[in-house]
């Protein structure tokens, strides 16, 4: 019986999240900013998730002639996959998983890694320029970020000495993560929005210079796609970080997936807030960023955490 | 060519101008009233003061009147000077004490030369503080308007009413700040060059009362150029047209012919174009009535109709099948006309009568044939006062002393005519029509230096024409000038038609051509096919009648009584555009002209005489800048509005396959190539006057050549 | 870093303020009397048209979007004959106000005006003109202006003398 119902809450659940989040991302950004949002279309305006969601079906389909027909179509579905494939990992709670994987670590940055094809295929199948820019963009931000983004979850890792997400849940019993990885926390925080493309990272679709950027050519569901892919990519990394700096499912008393949901949720948020404050990066900014400042400081938090372990 | 300095930078300016003329036509803003470049100056208004000064040492200066000092070579002006610049101020100030808070209301808005010059010369506020004074306005008939309180009293109303076109009824009234210009009592205007005042006035006491009762400001209209056609002089015009009806005619200057005035016929004759429009269907919705052979059918030709209408009518029908539908009378006369002309292709424009010393006027009543020849004529006289005045140091302003320093008239017109016409005043020696005594001025004309001999169709005598010729014979260094029945006469002349009178089989079935055709001509053919702009009798009676578009709103060439070929452009397309008629023609006969060029490259080579004018015309590919030139001013207004009652859908501007001209306020606005150039404006300067800055004129090609032997 | 991490609680404690947003339909904006909104026409204090069709609005509009036709009655009084104004295509800038001579045309602090159909956007004169003189009371162009109209002939206008006789020799 659970061999269905887990997967098919680990289905659902982010897919309700994030499509919540269409609404929830708008109402807190008005939040921060003194206004109200979307707020017209039932109580608190939640209605304008199913008003969004019947726009987005019944908008035409359009595929340009100029495309590569084949590849336009997969890249929305990459987005959807790999990151719907990635909470496979992800313990809820105690046994609350889909598959314990040992490696299960490695096996969420592979997915993402592969999720930064989407990007870069729909770029450049739409056969335009802002496109292609927007892809080429994306491309390069990823390789930078997706290197130290593993290296700053090997200090989680080491502690832990597994790659399995339920053994690292349990390694922090007594201490959550973030105080003894903090530094690793930032890097891994700083390359989630990079690996998103939330703003201030959002360069691939940086509106004011690219159009829409990658995915200026999509419209209807396929648009549609790209545009909950982006909620549940937020949503996989707050989750990961719950899982891997936040203790999971702990809490200091009635530990449970509450604990975990509502850990996840603040991350959302926290997302929210990072888009309201800041503008965005200038591309060489981005990746001066990444390459030079936090590669060799995950790989220096790598080497201190592997000192204090073996020492 | 005489060099002037105005602040400091040199003009090349034309023997003989004043300094005036000179900066106006070097393009620089310098305020003028009563000037004007076919009046002369006569030094009233104070408007156009300017400093001269000694040499460039000379700091002081004194304030002339540039329209009363001649431009000589090295004389040095200013128009910025402070004091100039002041006192012209002043005197604008003065001019506008009395003058109505009018302008929202007045049909010169928009185009007034007083607005101009008083924006140019700073003036903004009227600071006297008492009350303004009026004068009760006259009817003056149905075309023009009066408004006597917007009156700057710069007289040339007058002067060129009285002094120039020889009208006798209107008058300066009382005197000082009261003086008055109107008749005696309510009534039209004699003359029938009244509607010039309408463009000689500088504000709106004259304005038009055709284009009143329909009013739109000067930049909503849509002009292009176009040839008068009410007689056959060509006289060049501008028809305003917007929302589908022709509101006015303005003049478009040709110093050839026209110059800077048209007759009342002219100006004031064009709302026929607003008649009912015949309607017409595609071709191949009509079946066509008539005998299938068209080589059967006889077609007969207009001389109202364009050449290239003509020529497609000649086209399809066949040489020998090509009839001119004018009386027997009249086509024998063109012809016989022609025959001369192509012996002594030598033709007198409307210019030469102007500057001839001898003017011979074999059995024409000018003032209904050809007013502007009359005109021409009087202009003429008005000249050879001013000459002698000068040489009795009689200054060319003081009017009244310049003609009452000859007590005789000039020796200029002779004339040949039994029935009183309006020139006889101005008549030195006349005769009969039997002209039995033509031997007594032999030596005049032959002591003539450039005499025009001028003679027409008008009376239906041969023996005058051939007078004509044989007076020409006698003196090789006079010009002939022919008036003719219709303004393409010429045109279909050239292109050899039979005359109708000489049909051999009555009954035959014909295609007939435009306007003009008296019905009773229409008798001697059976089932005939018209091809007409608007609804007449004979639309009614024929077996099947076309609606073709009318000349304001078709391109096509005319040629005018000197031989001189112009070309008129289309204003405007009505919404169900109807094709031009030889459209209509290449469609029944199954002809591959695209465009009005590849039709003229066929009559070109079929017609080597009208070569000349084809290659100088403007073909429908010349642009300017890469730019189409605009029909449209760069203020045109409504664009959005106006068929929005209809539709929300603001249709693209129609594309004109004839000519270089679009239908949009799209396109170029600049210099114009001057037979393109339909209406005057530069910067600062709305009203016609714009006109003097100009530094061409269109000319037109004239294209008789004598015939070799 | 302080400098990003003090950005993002300057942000997050906008949270707890009150948002300035006008809950439009509900509350009512409060307007200026010289917004700029629908566009009307206006009467002179004698309760008769103000505009005299001079084109000036439709000249200086710059979507083009008025369009007139002018026409006079009998005594010679010009007023417009057709008044369109296709609001589909008004920026409500004010010119046409601005050039107004008569102050015949001005805009009004109204700027509900959406419709279903293009169609309706489109305002004949009957829609435009308005029964008051609007934001000028005062003036009435045709008493200070030089033409006669019916019930003013020439010479009864305003700071206007008595018309001249011309006939006589005292002047």
């Amino acid at each position: 019986m659970m061999t269905f119902i887990i997967p098919i809450c680990m289905l659902l659940g982010p897919v309700t999240i994030a499509s919540l989040l269409v609404w929830g991302e708008r109402r807190l950004l008005a939040l921060f900013q003194e206004r109200y949002g979307p707020n017209r279309l039932g109580i608190l305006g939640i209605g304008q998730l199913p008003a969004d969601m019947l726009k987005m079906f019944f908008k035409q389909d359009w595929i340009p002639p100029f495309a590569d027909k084949f590849v336009f179509v997969l890249a929305p579905a990459i987005v959807m996959a790999t990151a719907l494939f990635s909470f496979m990992v992800v313990p809820i709670a105690p046994g609350f998983v889909v598959w314990d994987s040992d490696v299960g670590l490695l096996l969420f940055l592979a997915l993402s890694a592969l999720g930064a094809y989407a990007v870069v295929l729909a770029g450049w199948s739409s056969n335009n320029k802002y496109s292609l820019l927007g892809g080429l963009r994306a491309s390069g931000q990823m390789l930078a970020y997706e290197v130290f983004m593993g290296l700053s979850v090997m200090g989680v890792a080491a502690r832990a000495g597994s790659f399995n997400l339920t053994r690292i849940v349990e390694s922090q019993s007594s201490c959550w993560n973030i105080v003894p990885q903090l530094i690793g926390f930032v890097i891994f925080y700083i390359a989630a929005l990079a690996e998103t493309h939330r703003t201030p990272f959002d360069l691939a679709e940086a509106e004011s210079e690219l159009v829409a950027g990658f995915h200026s050519e999509y419209s209807g569901l396929k648009f549609g796609m790209f545009f909950v892919g982006e909620y549940i990519g937020v949503t996989l990394m707050s989750a990961m970080m719950a899982v891997l700096f936040f203790g999971g499912w702990q809490g200091p008393f009635w530990s449970g997936p509450w604990w975990f949901i509502l850990k996840t949720i603040l991350l959302i948020m926290s997302f929210v807030l990072v888009r309201a404050t800041f503008p965005r990066a200038r591309y060489d900014q981005l990746i001066l960023l990444g390459w030079k400042y936090l590669f060799p400081l995950a790989l220096l938090n790598l080497l201190i955490t592997g000192v204090v372990i073996l020492w | 060519m005489p060099t002037i300095f105005i602040d400091n930078k040199p003009y090349e300016v034309k023997e003989g101008q004043n300094v005036l003329h000179a900066a106006v036509s070097h393009g620089l803003n310098l305020p003028y009233f009563c000037w004007h470049p076919a009046l002369g100056s006569v030094g009233s208004c104070r408007q156009c003061a300017v400093q001269c000064f000694k040499d460039e040492n000379d700091t002081q200066g004194r304030m002339v009147m540039s329209c009363m000092t001649p431009a000589t070579e090295g004389s040095r002006f200013s128009i910025e000077h402070p004091n100039a610049k002041s006192f012209r101020a002043d005197v604008i100030e003065w001019m506008m004490i009395n003058h109505p808070h009018d302008c929202p209301v007045c049909d010169e808005g928009g185009e007034c030369h007083l607005q101009d010059m008083t924006v140019m010369t700073g003036h903004n506020k009227r600071r006297y503080r008492f009350k303004k004074r009026t004068f009760k306005n006259q009817n003056l008939g149905p075309n023009i308007h009066h408004e006597m309180n917007r009156c700057i009293t710069c007289y040339r109303c007058v002067r060129f009413y009285r002094d120039v076109a020889g009208g006798e009824d209107l008058h300066a009234f009382s005197s000082a700040d009261n003086a008055y210009f109107g008749r005696f009592e309510d009534g039209a205007l004699e003359s029938e060059f009244s509607g010039n005042l309408v463009e000689v006035c500088p504000t709106g006491v004259f304005t038009d009362k055709i284009f009143r009762a329909s009013y739109t400001r000067k930049w909503d209209l849509q002009t292009a150029p176009s040839i008068c056609q009410q007689c056959s002089l060509g006289c060049n015009m501008s028809p305003g047209e917007r929302l589908g009806k022709i509101r006015r005619i303005q003049n478009r200057f040709n110093p050839d012919i026209n110059g800077y005035f048209l007759c009342d016929k002219g100006r004031f004759g064009h709302q026929w174009v607003n008649n009912t429009p015949l309607p017409t269907k595609p071709i191949s919705e009509i079946t066509w009535p008539l005998n299938d052979d068209k080589s059967q059918v006889i077609g007969i030709a207009s001389p109202k109709a364009s050449l290239e209408a003509n020529y497609a009518l000649r086209k399809l029908v066949g040489a020998e099948n090509f009839y001119d539908a004018q009386p027997k009378g009249d086509y024998l006369l063109a012809e016989r006309v022609l025959e001369i002309l192509e012996q002594y292709p030598e033709t007198a424009s409307v210019e030469d009568v102007r500057q001839a010393d001898l003017v011979l006027v074999l059995g024409e009543d000018l003032t209904k044939t050809a007013p502007m020849l009359a005109l021409a004529i009087r202009q003429n006289l008005y000249r050879h006062w001013q000459e002698k005045a000068d040489k009795s140091k009689i200054p060319a302003w003081d009017d009244l002393a310049v003609r009452n320093a000859e007590h005789e008239l000039p020796d200029v017109l002779y004339m040949v005519h039994n029935a009183p016409t309006k020139l006889d005043g101005l008549v030195s020696q006349r005769m009969s029509l039997d002209f039995e005594q033509i031997s007594d001025w032999i030596p005049r004309i032959r002591a003539a230096k450039n005499p025009v001999i001028i003679a027409g169709t008008s009376l239906k005598s041969r023996p005058l024409i051939d007078l004509s010729k044989e007076l020409r014979a006698l003196a090789p260094q006079a010009k002939l000038c022919y008036v003719l029945p219709e303004v393409n006469s010429m045109g279909l002349a050239l292109l050899k038609p039979k005359s109708l009178s000489d049909l051999k089989s009555p009954g035959v079935e014909a295609i007939s051509l435009e306007p003009s055709l008296k019905s009773d001509v229409m008798a001697k053919v059976g089932d005939f096919a018209l091809i007409d702009a608007f609804e007449s009798e004979l639309s009614k009676r024929a077996a099947i009648a076309f609606g073709c578009a009318s000349f304001a709103e078709s391109t096509g060439t005319v040629i005018n009584n000197e031989g001189r070929a112009q070309r008129y452009y289309s204003v405007f397309e009505r919404e169900n555009k109807r094709p031009e008629s030889w459209r209509i023609l290449r469609d029944l006969g199954g002809f591959s002209w695209q465009n009005i060029d590849e039709l003229c490259g066929d009559m070109g080579r079929e017609f080597p005489v009208f070569e000349p004018f084809f290659a100088k015309a403007h073909h429908a590919d010349f642009r300017v800048h890469g730019e189409r030139i605009s029909r449209q001013t760069l203020v045109a207004s409504g664009r959005t509005a106006v068929n929005t009652h209809l539709s929300m859908h603001e249709p693209t501007p129609r594309v004109d396959q004839d000519s270089p001209l679009a239908y949009s306020m799209e396109g170029y606005h600049g210099d114009m190539p001057p037979d393109l150039a339909s209406s005057y404006w530069r910067p600062g300067w709305n009203s016609v006057q714009a006109l003097n800055a100009l530094s061409h004129a269109p000319s037109g090609v004239k294209l008789l050549r004598r015939r070799s032997v | 870093m302080v400098s990003l991490l003090k950005g993002l609680w300057l942000v997050f404690k906008h949270a707890f303020k009150k948002p300035v947003t006008e809950q439009y339909p509900e509350e009512k904006p409060k307007l200026a009397p010289r917004y700029r909104g629908r566009i009307v026409l206006t009467r002179d204090p004698d309760g008769a048209e103000r505009c005299v069709a001079c084109y000036l609005c439709s000249a200086v509009c710059p979507v083009d979007c008025i369009a007139i036709q002018a026409t006079e009655d009998e005594t010679g009084r010009r007023y417009p004959e057709t008044f369109r104004i296709n609001f589909s295509r008004c920026i409500y800038c004010g010119l046409c106000e601005e050039a107004c001579p008569t102050e015949a045309i001005q805009l009004t602090p109204d700027f509900e005006m959406a419709e279903y159909k293009r169609e309706n956007m489109v305002y004949e004169k009957e829609h435009l003109l308005i029964s008051g003189p609007g934001k000028y009371p005062g003036y009435n162009f045709y008493r200070v202006a030089g033409v006669s109209i019916g019930g003013k002939d020439t010479g009864e206008g305003i700071e206007e003398e008595k018309p001249v006789d011309i006939r006589s020799l005292m002047s």
